[in-house]
């Protein structure tokens, strides 16, 4: 799985730190997310992708799509 | 190094400060040392309690939000923990079994009580390093 959470990050200026702020996580979860090394919650996917002015399917992009 | 003094932080605190004045109280009334080892108790407490506090206080507010992730990472730590403790003792009775020894688990729950907290630290600090993506 890969995601285009930090490309869309720094569209909007944002810090790992702040995103974790704005989605309420720790810093380490959106590292992992940005690494594709963990596979978030349907709520959190749906959080971040609200905080960056995206969908799901634009955020997270699958080996098989 | 911040200190954090937030308002959690304070109280428990106060409370770590209680159990010792507790302590000083049940150590310094009573002459013939009759409440020697429940005093003695609640001054490890309050030690213990304040050393975790400064380590908590100390500690960025970041790292101490349980978010899912962290949330999922203890669960599977401590299920596995578990899981091997249960192995542990299982082994150590077959062993037991076979090797016609007499054995008698109230003498090894301190150990098995280190190998669960051991296997659980363990676990959870190589989940929290792995991720879970497959």
């Amino acid at each position: 799985m890969n995601t285009r959470i930090k490309e869309l990050r720094a569209r909007y200026n944002l810090t790992q730190e702040e995103l974790a702020k704005k989605v309420g996580v720790r810093r380490e979860t959106i590292v992992f997310l940005e690494k594709g090394k963990y596979n978030p919650s349907l709520k959190l996917a749906h959080d971040v992708a609200k905080v960056l002015e995206t969908t799901i399917e634009e955020l997270f992009i699958f080996d098989d799509d | 190094m911040k200190f954090r003094k937030d308002r959690d932080i304070l109280r428990l605190s106060s409370g770590a400060l209680l159990l010792i004045i507790a302590c000083g109280i049940m150590l310094g009334f009573t002459p013939d040392y009759s409440y020697f080892g429940i005093g003695f108790a609640l001054l490890l407490m309050g030690i213990v309690a304040i050393v975790a506090i400064v380590v908590a206080a100390i500690t960025p507010e970041e790292y101490l939000i349980q978010d899912e992730r962290s949330a999922k990472v203890e669960e599977k730590a401590g299920y596995h923990a578990f899981c091997s403790l249960l192995l542990m003792m299982a082994l150590l009775q077959a062993i037991g079994c076979i090797w016609g020894l007499n054995f008698n688990f109230k003498d090894v729950v301190p150990d098995l009580f280190i190998v669960g907290i051991w296997s659980w630290i363990m676990l959870r600090w190589y989940y929290n390093r792995r991720g879970d993506a497959r």
